[in-house]
């Protein structure tokens, strides 16, 4: 009878904590950031197929979903998803219209808008590395163009 | 008795913040506040699409925009260089702009797109991003 006079509030206590964590992990709290239009993730398809869905065509409307791997850390203004081990999506926003929060890099992120191929030239591509906060060492060894997925977002969330 | 059962509900309390903690994401997401030049760099763009639409419709500016004024004054986004390679640039965008307020009538198209190129152009060397937004600015 003693034990059952410990475990009473004990249970109260484990049933009361459980509903405050419920609540803390309910409703919005699924999405970090919401920007630019309005969207839905509904729909959206894993980041890996952009090159599928690009094939043949040069330029492709869609909504995709991945992890975000690095973000613009002077604006937020541009962020990259890996499609593959050794490819990222660069994904920039609509002219130029709104930002991501600088610390979305390890969240996933449903984008939806234009996906196209681009050529990134020298010049942009030491811009976007010192925008990631690389090092003066690794900025300079960049000397070649690249051939990029690219991304323009009309809206983006971030989860 | 009574000291092991506070012990024994402080732990349980302990565990289960603990646990809580674990499945919320407490970060708030940081985002970029305009700087100066960069709210600077927003009205020069409202600006000089009211100028674009004045001159697609035939008409002459009502008036020409000094904001650009400010543009080696304003204070910059952190990390933006604000060097003289800027000022260069900033002073041969002042220049184009000053031609672009003293233009005839048949000249404002050219001299407009002299000014857009003079953006692009800085753009280019200091911050690329806007540069889609820019050029649809230009009068083709």
């Amino acid at each position: 009878m003693r034990k059952l006079k410990f475990l009473v509030p004990a249970m109260f206590l484990m049933g009361l904590f459980t509903t405050s964590c419920d609540q803390t992990s309910s409703g919005d709290s699924d999405t970090f950031s919401a920007v630019g239009d309005s969207i839905s993730a509904e729909g959206a398809v894993d980041v890996n197929t952009l090159p599928a869905l690009l094939d043949g065509y040069d330029s492709v409307a869609c909504k995709l979903r991945g992890e975000i791997n690095a973000v613009c850390q002077t604006k937020g203004c541009w962020m990259t998803m890996p499609i593959s081990e050794d490819e990222d999506l660069l994904v920039r926003f609509k002219d130029y219209g709104f930002f991501v929060p600088k610390n979305s890099s390890g969240h996933n992120g449903v984008i939806e808008g234009i996906a196209f191929v681009d050529t990134i030239d020298v010049a942009e591509r030491r811009h976007l590395a010192h925008d990631e906060g690389l090092s003066e060492e690794k900025i300079a060894a960049i000397d070649q163009p690249e051939i990029k997925y690219t991304f323009m977002a009309r809206g983006v969330i971030i989860e | 008795m009574r000291i092991s059962k506070i012990i024994f509900f402080a732990l349980l309390l302990g565990i289960l913040g603990s646990a809580c903690n674990k499945g919320s994401n407490n970060s708030q997401p940081e985002m970029y506040e305009d700087s100066e030049l960069a709210q600077l760099m927003r009205v020069m763009h409202e600006e000089q699409l009211a100028i674009k639409e004045a001159v697609l419709k035939g008409e002459d500016p009502k008036s020409f925009p000094e904001s650009y004024t400010k543009m080696t004054t304003s204070e910059a986004t952190e990390n933006m260089e604000i060097g003289e390679a800027y000022k260069a640039y900033a002073a041969l965008h002042n220049m184009s702009m000053e031609k672009l307020a003293a233009s005839e009538s048949a000249d404002l198209a050219e001299n407009h797109n002299l000014v857009i190129r003079s953006c692009v152009n800085c753009h280019q060397d200091h911050c690329t991003g806007p540069i889609e937004k820019i050029e649809k600015l230009y009068i083709r």
